[in-house]
This record gives structure tokens, sequence and C-alpha cells, in this order.
């Protein structure tokens, strides 16, 4: 699957580095502290980042170096202690830092789209009615049918529409939460270990669904992952450590993203200087 | 509201736990609507009464306030009148002159005290109004003097029928000795009167009543008018008018004792709010004011039946709250991860609180309607009951605008009162705690089995409480004039209860009090 999803990537960029490709998050300065005194813990430190619209961006990171704090801060899901997040909507850019809880809660309805490792959906509706449910929720316009269908289809999901998560398999329901992410077209998808919970062939289909989003519907993914594997089906990777950036790669192989990530590793707890560039994909 | 995903969620995972909440909640508005048409059904069954016990009568003027003053006058040693003279009686005859009167007539009671069943009881006997068609449904009327038409209801009682012989104890007040004096006599049954009988249990002849050797307590004067005015409404009015004219000028004449005594305006006529006039403490009524006094009087009653439903109902309702508000809290701590993830996916903290609140409403609603109608089966069951074991008359339960209203409004309000603390809960949650790893503590699972005990021996020791103060109160829900039907609710209210109180008099001095 790897190899499919590798070619068409490639493709896809050629064509988009040739246009200038627009910021779809950027983070500039966040800062994060969990407690206080020695007992402080920074998961976010001074970290800018951005990442382009239309593109499969991947994060990875030691265990422990923000990058779950950092999803969660970018989608609107909790607040920094300092620092920007500008979000580009098809409303213009918007901040969130500054925003009240609810704009924030209609940010995320209306604007984001979320991935969790696992509990994603929502015991008591149906697979459709977790995949609408942002839009049932009062989100703008209807859900588009055609679109909906399409989703559905694509993702293997058709005959399973009026079953209750229980009894969906962890694939299934992983892939109805992709569908829900999806379906609303959101600004954005964040997903944190979307395939952490899942087995083999069942990670490498949701894996490949996120693909297809981004090549078929220009959507803008943003992926937590510790499998070097996954982080090569996108189209770059940035690379965390002690809650900053450290590195980013344009297009790398599953084992040059497997050796950084053991250096990156050795580096927790250094500055992150040498070989790291800036945070930053522009 | 109803489309709301987050109410569909909230009541597809409320399950069991909200059946138990909707139960406490149809239990509780049940008992406040059983009272309520229990109330009304009480209600009409008096107004029925009143209109039976007035019938005949187009006016009837309360003489009892000038026996008070002919016996303080005695006393006083300023009586005019010698004491044989009855004023009620000197009234009707001056009244039964007047062109529109057909007749006026004095009545008057005497305590009887009677041994029945082993048991010493009372028996209030009174003169045979001649203004009332009496509906003997067994023998006859009295026709010798040592006759009495019993009350149907009193006979029963003490197992009295037709052609029975009854040995009564009488006392006189020898005013010149100042002693009482006793007696004895003995009656027959003539026969049995059905229907409702507001004073007494017995009715003698007025010779048969003379013929006893104890002492006469009137009560009232019945005025029956002539031909078409019988029963005319404006004539009746008329009527009043002219009967108070008498009284003020028999007081003025010194014809008619007075508290005031001498006093200028002792005769002055006053129009009280319901029409009545009154002169020197004369009520006198017209046949539709004297059926709204007795019913205000017996209202009295059933304000105590109303506040024992009520007490249950309240009872229920707070047990209820409980129930419901920690079946709520429950509910809303089960749900902490879905209203999470909602919040995540963009509920707003409104929505979530705005479905917690409608969630509680829908139940409140649904317990409501069904309370509603288990009430009513309820009133109905006890209504059917009262009329075969207490009065054949017990009005029916019939559904009233007022207790599907009032069943309706108090569901939803116990529900979305319960409710709105948990709701406000709900709002708070962080879309965060959609993010936490899977719950580690189950939370103490015993602490609901010690709030459930709690709750269940604190409403026990409510329950007991109300059903001792109802005892008590049965005790003296007997109004001034002990009766036939005040007995018989004093009895009825204490097999309300599965108290056993004497079939009847026993009771009667404490009552009393
Ligand atoms: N709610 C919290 N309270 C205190 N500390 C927290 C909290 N959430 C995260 N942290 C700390 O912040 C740091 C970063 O956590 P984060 O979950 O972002 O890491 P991560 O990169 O996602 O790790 P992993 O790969 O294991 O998921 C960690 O040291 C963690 O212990
Ligand atoms: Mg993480």
């Amino acid at each position: 699957m790897s190899g499919t999803a590798r070619v068409r990537s490639v493709e896809t960029m050629t064509t988009l580095a040739k246009t200038t490709v627009q910021a779809a998050v950027r983070a500039e300065a966040l800062t994060k502290t969990y407690g206080a005194g020695n007992a402080a813990v920074r998961p976010l430190q001074n970290l800018t980042v951005s990442f382009p619209a239309g593109r499969f961006t991947a994060v990875m990171g030691p265990s422990g170096s923000g990058k779950s704090t950092l999803m969660h801060v970018l989608a609107g899901l909790d607040t920094p202690d300092g620092g920007d997040i500008t979000l580009a909507t098809d409303r213009g850019p918007i901040s969130l830092t500054g925003l009240t809880e609810k704009q924030l809660t209609r940010v995320r309805r209306d604007s984001i789209g979320f991935i969790f490792q696992a509990y994603n959906l929502i015991p008591a509706m149906t697979a459709e009615e977790n995949i609408v449910l942002p839009s049932s929720l009062g989100g703008r316009a209807q859900v588009d049918k055609t679109f909906f269908r399409h989703v559905v289809d694509r993702l293997g999901l058709t005959d399973r529409l009026h079953h209750r998560p229980f009894e969906l398999s962890g694939g299934q329901q992983q892939r109805v939460a992709v569908a829900r992410a999806l379906v609303a077209r959101p600004s954005v998808v964040f997903a944190d270990e979307p395939t952490g919970n899942l087995d083999q062939a069942s990670g490498a289909e949701v894996l490949d669904l996120l693909r297809t989003a981004v090549d078929e519907f220009g959507q803008t993914v943003i992926m937590v992952t510790h499998d070097a594997a996954a982080a090569a089906v996108a189209d770059s990777t940035v690379l965390l450590a002690d809650g900053r950036v450290v590195q980013t790669r344009e297009e790398p192989s599953a084992e040059e993203l497997a050796a950084a990530m053991l250096h990156a590793g050795s580096v927790v707890g250094a500055p992150a200087a040498g070989q790291a560039t800036d945070g930053g994909v522009s | 509201m109803i489309g709301s995903p987050v109410l569909r969620t909230n009541l597809r995972s409320g399950g069991k736990r909200l059946w138990a909440a909707g139960a406490a909640v149809v239990i509780s508005v049940a008992f406040v609507v059983t009272a309520l048409i229990l109330l009304g059904s009480f209600n009409r069954t008096m107004e029925a009464q009143a209109v039976a016990d007035a019938e005949g009568a187009d006016l009837v003027v309360n003489a009892e306030a000038l026996t008070w003053a002919q016996n303080a006058a005695e006393e006083a040693g300023t009586s005019e009148t010698s004491s044989g003279d009855r004023p009620d009686q000197q009234l009707a005859d001056a009244i039964s002159e007047l062109d529109a009167v057909a007749e006026a007539e004095a009545l008057s009671f005497v305590f009887l005290q009677g041994e029945s069943s082993g048991v010493d009881s009372m028996l209030l006997a009174g003169d045979l109004p001649e203004t009332r068609t009496m509906d003997v449904a067994e023998g006859s009327l009295p026709e010798q003097d040592d006759q009495i038409l019993l009350v149907t209801d009193f006979a029963e009682a003490n197992n009295l029928g037709v052609g029975d012989t009854m040995q009564v104890a009488t006392e006189r007040f020898n005013a010149e000795s100042g002693n009482v004096e006793e007696g004895s006599a003995e009656l027959t049954v003539s026969g049995l009167a059905s229907g409702y009988h507001r004073t007494v249990s017995g009715y003698v002849s007025s010779e048969g009543l003379e013929s006893l050797d104890a002492d006469q307590t009137p009560t009232s004067l019945r005025v029956a008018m002539t031909g078409e005015d019988h029963g005319d409404t404006q004539a009746q009015e008329e009527l009043q008018q002219q009967i108070a004219d008498v009284v003020a000028a028999m007081i003025d004449n010194g014809e008619l004792p007075t508290d005031t005594g001498s006093d200028d305006d002792a005769a002055q006529i006053f129009t009280q709010p319901d029409g009545s006039l009154v002169v020197a403490g004369v009520d006198i009524r017209t046949q539709q004011q004297i059926i709204d006094a007795w019913v205000a009087d017996l209202t009295g009653q059933s304000t105590a039946l109303l506040s024992i439903g009520l007490g249950f109902g309240a009872i229920a309702v707070f047990v209820a709250s409980l129930v419901i508000s920690n079946t709520f809290q429950v509910l809303v701590a089960s749900r902490s991860r879905t209203m999470a993830l909602l919040r995540a996916v963009g509920a707003t903290a409104g929505q979530l609180r705005r479905a917690t609140v409608a969630e509680g409403a829908l139940l409140g609603v649904g317990g409501g309607v069904l309370g509603v109608l288990l009430g009513w089966s309820a009133a109905v069951g006890i209504a059917t009951v009262a009329q075969r074991f207490w009065l054949e008359s017990f009005s029916s339960a019939q559904l009233s605008v007022l207790a599907v209203v009032t069943g309706l409004l108090l569901g939803v309000a116990v529900t979305v009162l319960a409710a709105v603390m948990p709701a406000l809960k709900a709002g708070r949650t962080s879309p965060m705690e959609a993010l936490r790893p899977v719950e580690i503590s189950a939370g103490p699972k015993r602490i609901p089995w010690v709030r459930t005990v709690l709750g269940v021996l604190l409403a026990a020791g409510g329950l007991g409480g109300v059903l001792l103060s109802a005892l008590i109160h049965s005790r003296c829900w007997v109004p001034q004039v002990p009766s036939s039907d005040s007995l018989g609710f004093c009895s009825w209210a204490g097999s309300w209860f599965h108290v056993p109180l004497p079939s009847w008099g026993s009771s009667l001095p404490e009552c009393r009090v």
C-alpha cells in the first residue's frame, strides 16, 4: 500500500511545488506549562510551526515531546499559555487565541476535524449519526449528500451506517471517525495517532483514506504518529523534541525518518541546535 | 429541541435509570392528582348534600342568636319574656303572618344519650320538618310520640332497623334548682330516612319532642313560600327583606331578646357579602345563600382532606426530586466522556445544558401524563369504594382541568428543577476530558445504596408523621354540632388510615374540644 501512496504523493508534490502553498495553520511562539516550580512540565516551549494547506503533514517526536499537546492547542481543544495560532478558514483567517469558549467551540464545529487514537464515537449514536454529528449540532449548511455518499462509499461504510459503534470493529470505528472528520469539509483535520490502536491492515487503510482525502478533496491533514512508515505516507514530516520543532523534512523515506527519530531521541533534553532546521514549512 | 442530537443521545443512553426516575415522577404526580380529584368529588358531594338539605325551604333563618340572647337575659335577670316562651317560635309565628309565607317552622333538636351495641352513643333528634319532603326508605314517618325516624346511615352504623326500640337517657336543666335532671325514654324506630341530613340523626314529631324530658336546642327556622313564589329567587329576596324588617320591629318592640339590650342600633339590618341579611345576630338567608354557607362550612373538612392528600403528595414529590436529581447526577457523571466528545466536535456548553434540562422536561411531561392517568384511576377506585362502604351519594371522581394542569406542571417543575444542577455540571464539561485515558477508578459503588436506604427511611418517617397528624386531626374534624355526616367523615378518615374508630359517639367528647 505504501508504494502506491508514495507514487501518488510524489505526483501531488510536483504540482503543488509550483504554486505558492498557503499555510492552513500557523502557530507562533506557543508555550504551554503544566504545574509550577520544580514540578513544572513544559510540553510547548516557544514553538513556532506552520502547516501548508491542502497537504498531508506528519508530526513525529519522542514520547512526551508535546505532540498531543500541540494538536490539542492547534485544534482549539486546549488553550496555550502564550503565543498565537492562526487558522485559515474559508471565511478568512481566524486567530484562535483570544476567542471565547463559545467562539472556539464554533470554530471546532465548523472548521476543524479531529481523529483521536480511540473512543472517537458517541456510543448511543449510529455510524451515520456520528458522521454527521458536527453539522447536526448546528454547524453551517447541511452535509453535502453526494459528498457524504462519496466519502462513506470510499471508506466502505455504506452497509454499516445504521450500526452502533459497539457493533463495529476497531478499524471500522476508526473509519467512521475519519468520515466524521472529512464529511464536514473542515479547514484542517487533526489526527493524533489515528492508527495507534489498529492492526497493520486497518492502520494502512486509515492512512490510505487520509492520503486520498488530501489528494482527491484537497483536504489539509496533520497527523501525529510514532510509525515512520506511516509518516512516510505524508508529504512532509515535522519532528518535535522537548516542546520545540527540531526538523522538517520533505518527502522523507521511512528509513530516513527512523534514523532521524533515533537522533531526535538522543537530543531530547539538549538544545535543539546542530542540523535541526527552523520550525516551519513554507 | 427534540431534534437536538445531544438530547437524542441522552435519552438513548439514559436507559433504566430514566425509567426509575420516571416512576418516581409518576407516583408523586399521581398522589397529588388523586387528592385534587377526590377533593372535587368531596365538594360536589357536599354541594349535593347541602342542596338536598335546603330543599323545600325558600329561606332559612338562624335562630341560635336569639336563644343565646335569651339565656344571657335570663341569667342577668332582665328577661321580659317568660322562660317558657321560645323566641324562635315567636319569630316563626310572626313570619307566618306574612302574605307570601306558606309555612314558617322553628326547628330544634335534643341530645339523647343512647345505648347500642354496648357502646354509649349520642343521638341528636330533631323535629320532623314539614317543609322538607322526607325520603322514607323503609317504614313510615313517626306518628306516635314515642316513634323516631332514623337517618339510614345512623341506623346502619348502629344496627337498628324498623320496629327496633332504643333506650335513651335525657337531660333537662332546671333553672330554679340549678340542677340537671336526668330522665329516660324508650323510642321505637318507625322508619328510615335516606338522603342527607345536616344536623340530626333522627326525627321525632313536634309533640314527641315536647314529651321528651330534655332541653330543646333551637337551630333554625325554615320558611316556605306560597304558590308561585315558591322557589323564585326574586320573591325569596323580597321576603328576606320583609323578614329582616319583622325581626327589627320585634326587637324594637322588645318582643325578641337581644344581646345588646336596649341599644338603639340593635335592630339595624346589615347586608353581608353573600347577600344574606343580619339583624342582631339573626342570619336570614335565601335557599342559595344557605347552600353556599353550608358548603363553605363543610369545605373546612375537605380542606383537611386536601391537606392530607397534598401532604402525601409533598413527601412523594420530595422523594421523587431526590431520586430524580440523584439519577441525573449519576447520568451526567456516567456520560462525562460522551459529553466531552460532543464538546470536542462542536457542541456548546449551552447545548449540553439545554439538552439535560430538556431531558428532565420530557421525563416530567411523560411522567406527568402517566401520573395524571394513574391518579385519575386511583381516584375513581377510591370514590367507588367510598360509594360502596361509606356514603352512597359520594360523587364520582371526575378529571378536572385543575388536576390535569397541576399534575403536568408539577411533573415538569420537579424534573426540570432536579435537572438544573446536573445540567450546569454537564455544561462545565471540558472537551479535554474526552482525551483522557479511560477512567481508572469505577467509583464508589456503595454510596447509592446508602442514599437509597436513607431516602427510604426519611420517606417512611415522613409518612408516619403525616399519618399521625392525620389521625389527630381526624378526631377534630367534627363541626360544632355533631351530626351523622361528620361522624361518618370522622370514621371514614379513620378507616382511610386503617385505624378503627368507634362507630359512633364515643370519640365525640374529644372531637368537641
Ligand atoms: N494534563 C496534563 N497535566 C500535566 N502534565 C501533562 C498533561 N498533559 C500532558 N502533560 C505532560 O506534557 C508533556 C507532553 O505530553 P504530550 O501528551 O503532548 O506528549 P506526546 O508527545 O503526545 O507523547 P506520546 O507520544 O507519549 O503521546 C508530557 O511530559 C506530559 O506528561
Ligand atoms: Mg500523544
